[in-house]
């Protein structure tokens, strides 16, 4: 299966990588060759910046630019544009300034390289999504930068892919292990319960909720307290309080200091979704073994996964192998390694 | 005085475009003949051009450390590099405190800390505390801020809680551990805090430390970095005239509004 096949009916899609030099940006320019070889016409952004000739991080690492062909729409800054210098078309000069400069959306009158650059908060990366849609693309393509998970909301992208590596461990079995953990953190399941999601739609704060449905208002920025969080006394005191909703973050602090009340009760954690949730490294079923349950109400479609079995500088596992662990412990998503012959050969025939 | 071609800026030593410059390293090995032989030869694989020992010494046993004059024939385009407006011009304390008053009309409001396990705060303190750095004061003295300095080993949540209840319209976070980039994972933490938050419209985001650059901080998703050389009224400048954009364009919109209706 090709990656773009398995981004159908995505149409903000949101390329995301578990850390720098997973190849995030080759699974990007996979899915622009493959786009551009079905003559669909896509409109790409970034959330930051990338694109970029040299890691910033590392400055050995030369990265591959985005290479965008003539009809693509881009959102980058001004600057950026011009300094790729491929003739353009300005389609919309945009309000949102970046430490790059004001981003703007244009078309691309011919083919060529591109650093990328565009708003830097995810609601202006969906408005500025929104707005490339209205202008006729088929789909955007969102350059995720590195463990910013905020763009990976629903509300954001209608789905993702996320790209995971070598980079991660110089141990293969640690490398899927760590992709399966965030991989659940990412598919975290949906509340079943309509009225738990009635209330966390109605209420404008954080809440309680008790067995018959009765709500208690949490004190403001409370959930944001850890140890210091007064919500936990809450818990601790009301033994029929069965759900916290949170409409921002769950965070690593709170959770641990509810484990130590929670004593053989269960109590269940719900969020919009995964982008909110900030647990640290310990895994979902870690916290459900010792009673919290963690729930979103919107779910994210992660749609592919890419590998890339090079780590730059260190070391290179086999594709084939890397690629089977991976599908035998994440079974319902598509995984490629994009620079696969086998895929690439795909790709050729289109 | 002869013109610098600042699209052809090489190093200088005793006269323009001479290319010499000194540069010092340790290699471990033994201090010999052959180690001054080893240490011109590691300036050859630099690209440096006729080194030469001038100084070595054994810094411990198996340890030798060295100073070296060479010539780097590599040149750069300034011209280049000042278009992308790598600088800006700072104001001094007087000037920022008549922008604030001027321009936004009441103090602006930061709070900064050292986050995470990083115990480091003489970096946060150095900006926003009192007395300031190297004669320079901390946005404490100013009148046009108020200021909150969390102090270190802050949790990202503890920091945007605090942002939260004081309204803050900048936040300032410093960074000195970078092992295993631990500032990278802090950092981004923050930022999708803030995202989860709702709130990452309605402040700056600023962070600072030595390994911190404007381009890192761009890359993971903050307003501005700043880095060593950095003096409070650098970052006063930053956080006062952002802050005097925004209000203008508030002011502007608002206008536009009055003249639909």
């Amino acid at each position: 299966m090709l990656l773009l096949d398995s981004v159908e009916n995505i149409k903000k899609l949101l390329i995301c990588g578990l850390a720098k030099n997973t190849g995030k940006t080759v699974a990007l320019n996979s899915l622009l060759e493959e786009s551009r070889r079905r003559s669909e016409v896509v409109g790409v952004t970034s959330i930051g910046r990338d694109g970029e000739r040299f890691d910033v991080i590392n400055s050995d690492i030369e990265k591959p630019c985005i290479y965008l062909c003539a009809g693509t729409l881009v959102a980058t800054t001004l600057g950026l544009l011009k300094e790729s210098g491929i003739s353009h078309q300005l389609l919309k000069r945009t309000a949102y300034r970046t430490p790059m400069g004001v981003v703007v959306v244009a078309r691309l009158l011919a083919d060529g390289e591109v650093e990328v650059a565009g708003p830097n908060s995810a609601k202006e990366i969906c408005k500025v999504g929104d707005d490339m849609l209205d202008m006729g693309v088929d789909r955007v393509l969102i350059d995720g930068a590195i463990n910013r998970k905020a763009a990976a909301s629903p509300m954001i992208a209608d789905g993702i892919v996320l790209s995971t590596g070598a980079v991660l461990d110089t141990d293969l079995h640690e490398v899927v292990k760590e992709t399966k953990n965030s991989v659940d953190k990412i598919l975290v399941t949906e509340i079943a319960d309509m009225r738990i999601k009635k209330i966390m739609e109605e209420t404008p704060v954080n809440v309680a909720v008790k067995k018959n449905y009765d709500v208690i208002a949490l004190n403001y920025l409370d959930s944001l307290m850890g140890e210091k969080s007064s919500i936990t006394e809450l818990v601790k005191k009301n033994s029929n309080i069965d759900y916290l909703l949170f409409k921002g973050a769950l965070c690593e602090d709170l959770a641990k200091e509810l484990l130590k009340v929670l004593r053989n009760r269960k109590l269940i954690c719900v969020v919009r979704d995964s982008s909110k949730l900030f647990l640290g490294n310990q895994s979902l079923e870690w916290y459900a073994q010792q009673g919290l349950i963690i729930r979103v109400v919107y779910p994210t479609r992660l749609k592919a996964i890419t590998v890339n079995p090079v780590a730059p500088g260190s070391h290179i596992f086999n594709s084939d192998k890397l690629l089977r662990m991976v599908r035998e412990v994440i079974s319902d998503v598509c995984v490629i390694n994009v620079c696969d012959e086998n895929y690439t050969s795909q790709i050729s025939v289109l | 005085m002869n013109d610098v071609n600042l699209c052809d800026v090489k190093p200088y030593g005793d006269m323009l475009n001479d290319g010499l410059i000194q540069v010092s390293f340790t290699l471990p090995i033994e201090h010999s003949f052959a180690a001054n032989k080893a240490a011109e030869k590691i300036a050859e694989k630099m690209g440096l051009v006729s080194p030469e020992v001038i100084h070595s010494k054994e810094l411990t046993k198996g340890y030798s450390y060295f100073i070296i004059y060479a010539v780097c024939n590599h040149s750069i385009n300034f011209d280049e590099l000042k278009d992308q407006s790598f600088d800006i011009q700072y104001l001094d304390k007087t000037d920022i405190e008549d922008l604030i008053v001027q321009k936004i009309g009441r103090p602006l409001i930061v709070v900064g800390a050292s986050t995470g396990t990083d115990t480091h705060s003489v970096g946060i303190d150095a900006m926003l505390n009192l007395k300031g750095f190297d004669g320079e004061s901390g946005l404490e003295a100013y009148k046009g801020f108020l200021t909150y300095n969390l102090g270190s080993q802050v949790p990202n949540s503890v920091l945007i809680a605090k942002a939260l209840e004081v309204k803050a319209d900048a936040i300032m976070v410093s960074q000195t551990v970078t092992q295993q980039k631990l500032h990278i994972h802090n950092l981004t933490q923050l930022v999708d805090m803030l995202e989860a938050e709702g709130a990452r419209d309605d402040v700056l985001l600023i962070c600072g430390g030595s390994r911190v650059t404007n381009e890192l901080a761009k890359e993971l998703g903050y307003d501005a970095g700043f880095s060593r050389g950095c003096y409070p009224n650098h970052v006063a400048t930053y956080i006062a005239r952002e802050m005097a954009h925004k209000t203008e364009s508030i002011e502007i919109s608002s206008d536009m509004a009055v003249v639909g209706e």
